[in-house]
């Protein structure tokens, strides 16, 4: 069973959304990483790449598949977490420390528009 | 959805179950790159039961398999097995398949998941049928175990004397009455062997094959590392690398022997230089010189080789620097219009991506499948 932490908020496209002051910080569900299997790859975008709302944030390269990573709202990117240039199977190990990007999102109050822990368990469930 | 008899097997490890040809199998337990690099170095442990089986036996069965089967088995001996490839009238694959030869007027046929049917209504399309044809496919179950390891495990089980001279694509005992079928083939690329029983045994053997390889590493695999590996060891997926097009020119013409088959089109094998695929593993243009010659068949991940100065190395190269971190590079196959050269590049194109791979002639380095009993011993135990 995925976890998802209350404390976070959450996207259709399963990544998660923390919000730190104006600063937004994206990865992806527990759920997600597990539909993935081995992350073997992240295509991090550019830093101060805008990107509208379930544009391309990104990719996530599997050991089958490639996966595309959403942008939640209009935004701009202002950091890629480098850890994960080398070692992208700590989102495996660890989604919900292992973020992907830090974003500046156009209009911080679409933040209360995603999803909660429990609607986000829920959809996951449902689509298993 | 069909299952195997090991379906509480894979639920019970917590196997991410998927639809495969109808049957719901474990595409991994924990992680398919763990999987695959286990049979590399250890043993993996695969249920491969949801693939089919017959057996055929008469008379002319040797020349209905000669009409029907790529291979010449004219000198196939008792106890050895062969690969090979069905074809119809236009050189089109229907499948590919071992064939075990039991005796010189019976032989026993695997072919792939759901084309038993197929297969068998080949060949009784043929003036020459007069055959008798048993159909185990829901009968046996079939486990193998596969890496270097995998040769202590079963001396553990069988005993040592079993595997004394236990040569490559041979076989050994017989699925009747509770025995074993062990045969070793190494479909992986590494050294291997595949084990039959009826299907009520299987359990029982899984769960001691893996009580017995718990101190050797032993890794229960999903079909997704199975994919990986084949592809690793330059072997085709059926119905993917090998298909409804006339057969020719590939890296598996060994299975023409002494046939010439005349196809407009060149399979090669081809290695990139990252672990980035295309979006769709099995879909993308082939561009030479900036013209497109072809399709992409396969596009994976082989998460157990790298580039070191040019060279394909494998994490089981000796010259691999210690301590030296495998990504991975993207590997698989090409279906193109004209011939290329070992080495050339070409870029694969999927409309997203742009990837530069090279031709090559073999993808993943240092197999182990052709090791020989002793040499295994001598290294692994």
């Amino acid at each position: 069973m995925s976890s998802y932490p209350d404390e976070l908020k959450y996207a259709i496209s399963h990544e998660w959304i923390k919000k730190e002051g104006d600063i937004f910080i994206v990865g992806i569900s527990d759920f997600a990483q597990n539909q993935l299997g081995d992350i073997v790859y992240v295509d991090f975008p550019e830093v101060g790449d805008k990107i509208e709302k379930d544009g391309a944030l990104g990719e996530l390269e599997s050991s089958k598949a490639v996966s595309e990573i959403n942008m939640p709202f209009d935004g701009e990117v202002i950091e890629i977490n480098p850890l994960l240039e080398d070692n992208p199977e700590l989102i495996n190990s660890d989604p919900y420390n292992s973020w992907i990007v830090k974003i500046e999102a156009e209009n911080p109050n679409d933040f209360d528009d995603l999803l909660s822990a429990s609607k986000a368990k829920e959809l996951a469930e449902g689509s298993v | 959805m069909k299952e195997t008899v090991l379906i509480n097997k894979h639920k019970s490890l917590n196997g991410k179950m998927a639809s495969f040809n109808g049957y719901n199998m474990p595409l991994w337990y924990k992680s398919a790159k763990n999987e695959h690099l286990s049979v590399l170095k250890d043993v993996g442990i695969f249920d491969t039961s949801h693939m089919s089986f017959f057996t055929i036996e008469g008379g002319e069965v040797s020349e209905l398999l000669d009409l029907s089967f790529s291979r010449v088995l004219d000198h196939l001996k008792v106890n050895h097995l062969i690969y090979g490839l069905f074809l119809d009238d236009k050189n089109f694959v229907i499948d590919d398949s071992v064939i075990y030869k039991f005796s010189e007027n019976k032989f026993f046929v695997i072919v792939n998941c759901g084309m038993d049917e197929i297969v068998i209504n080949h060949l009784k399309s043929f003036d020459l049928y007069r055959c008798k044809i048993v159909n185990y496919s829901h009968r046996l179950a079939k486990i193998d175990v596969q890496g270097p390891k995998s040769l202590k495990l079963l001396e553990n089980y069988m005993g040592e004397e079993l595997f004394n001279n236990f040569g490559y694509f041979t076989f050994k005992g017989s699925f009747d009455n509770g025995n074993i079928l062990i045969s070793r083939s190494g479909y992986t690329g590494e050294f291997g062997f595949e084990l039959y029983v009826e299907s009520d045994k299987a359990p029982k053997l899984w769960d001691t094959l893996l009580e017995l390889g718990s101190d050797l590493g032993i890794t229960p695999c999903g079909l997704a590392s199975r994919d990986s590996l084949r592809t690793g060891a330059g072997l085709p997926l059926s119905h993917q690398d090998i298909g409804p097009w006339p057969f020719g020119n590939t890296p598996w013409d060994f299975c023409v022997e002494n046939r010439f088959l005349n196809s407009p089109f060149y399979t090669y094998s081809y290695v990139g230089y990252d672990v980035r695929k295309l979006h769709e593993s099995t879909k993308g243009d082939v561009l030479f010189n900036k013209s497109i010659i072809g399709r992409v068949l396969t596009c994976v991940t082989e998460v157990s080789i790298t580039r070191i100065d040019e060279e394909i190395l494998s994490i089981t190269s000796d010259n691999l620097p210690r301590d030296y971190s495998v990504k991975g590079l993207v590997s698989g196959f090409i279906r193109v219009n004209i011939p290329l050269e070992y080495g050339d590049i070409v870029i694969l194109n999927d409309g997203k991506r742009e990837l530069k791979v090279q031709i090559v002639k073999n993808i993943r380095p240092n197999r182990t499948a052709r090791l020989s009993i002793n040499r295994i011993r001598r290294e692994y135990e």
